[in-house]
């Protein structure tokens, strides 16, 4: 496969069905970026498509060719962001925790080991940092999910790097919480530590 | 629990930074030294990894896929100037040249009145208070020398007219204040 360099290259000069091959290779982690924080697959799909066009109309402007997803990643978080605020019709909602535990609900013959990764432990994860204040879990899904550095979760929010820290360590703390209340972390890292 | 200088409240501040690899090198290493004692705080870091490993395969990518490859070309295709860079919002050279293309149109002199006019806005207002200021102190000016005009006038047609009354009948009044006299007026005829 040709790498990004090359591709972008080409496409400089002027063969820009090239740029074909770019959006055929990123297109989904994209898609996944944008559905993480406008939390609407329709909408996410629009944000893909402007943050490809986008990305071509200032490919000139890239300065390491080699890095040309974290780039076109914060340009489709930037256009998410964006989108979010415009129509700020989500809003924060306390979950309520479920009256009978995680393990109460599974049948009797599971495997433990096994659990932890089925989708039943995602869906708990998902609904718990969901609910968090919008505040808080933008900074938790760019720093766990895009790996995104404290310097440019502050950057991209216009937040100072103490806020950025702060959230971050509130964000952790809320979900940790729940999830052990729900008895899952906690027999995770016993289990562990034997 | 302290360990050899770091306590656990210290290793609770430090925890996310370890967690995320943002630790200097020193700071790392006594936070090793404490977790090699400490097992609560041994439990808080794997606590930590555990959540933030949950939520990465979490929302990581998933089996949804799209493929916005045709929209996205045939949307750039049908721009007509499908040219790489076609944002110049940062290329100087075409800002400079938009901005001497636009010098060079006509100008309509409507709408430039219109914007000159919006903004002399509040300046207009300013003057015209001023205008009016200056004539009201004007007018009351000249007001006041026709009335001390007249006044002059009337002293004057009031001396003649005394001078020319017979001596007999000519009175000095006084007036006799009203604590004095009962306001009575006392005249003196003379020879």
């Amino acid at each position: 496969m040709k790498t990004d360099e090359k591709i972008i290259e080409r496409v400089l000069t002027g063969d820009i069905s090239k740029f074909e091959i770019l959006i055929e290779k990123y297109q989904t982690q994209i898609f996944y970026v944008a559905m993480n924080i406008s939390r609407n697959k329709d909408t996410a799909e629009d944000i893909v498509q402007d943050a490809f066009i986008k990305a071509f109309d200032k490919l000139h402007t890239i300065n390491d060719r080699a890095h040309f997803f974290p780039w076109l990643k914060r340009i489709t978080i930037n256009l998410a962001l964006n989108n979010y605020d415009k129509n700020k019709r989500i809003v924060d909602v306390e979950v309520e925790d479920s009256e009978v535990s995680f393990f109460d609900r599974l049948p009797d013959n599971s495997d433990p080991e096994s659990i932890m990764i089925n989708d039943e432990l995602k869906r708990y994860v998902r609904l718990y940092v969901d609910a968090l204040p919008e505040r808080l879990r933008r900074v938790i899904i760019m720093r766990e999910v895009e790996d995104l550095s404290y310097e440019e979760i502050s950057e991209i929010l216009k937040i100072p790097l103490g806020t950025v820290r702060s959230r971050l360590f509130n964000a952790r703390q809320v979900v940790k919480d729940r999830l052990i209340k729900q008895g899952l972390t906690d027999s995770l890292v016993s289990r562990t530590a034997n | 629990m302290s360990h050899k200088g770091l306590t656990c409240g210290d290793f609770v501040k430090l925890l996310n930074d370890y967690v995320d690899f943002n630790v200097s090198k020193k700071e790392s290493q006594l936070i090793e030294k404490h977790l090699d004692v400490c097992d609560s705080c041994k439990i808080k870091v794997g606590n930590a990894v555990k959540v933030k490993k949950m939520i990465k395969s979490t929302y990581g990518v998933g089996s949804s896929t799209i493929d916005v490859r045709s929209t996205v070309m045939s949307k750039l295709r049908s721009r007509g100037n499908t040219s790489v860079g076609s944002d110049k919002s940062l290329d100087l050279s075409s800002r400079i040249m938009s901005k001497i293309t636009d010098s060079k149109k006509p100008v309509n002199v409507f709408k430039f009145s219109l914007s000159v006019m919006e903004n002399y806005k509040v300046l207009s207002i300013a003057v015209a208070t001023l205008f009016i200021i200056t004539a009201t102190i004007v007018y009351s000016q000249a007001e006041s020398k026709k009335l001390m005009a007249a006044r002059s006038k009337i002293e004057s047609y009031a001396l003649e007219h005394s001078s020319t009354a017979p001596t007999d009948y000519r009175a000095s009044t006084n007036s006799v204040g009203d604590s004095m006299g009962n306001g009575i007026t006392s005249v003196n005829f003379s020879e």
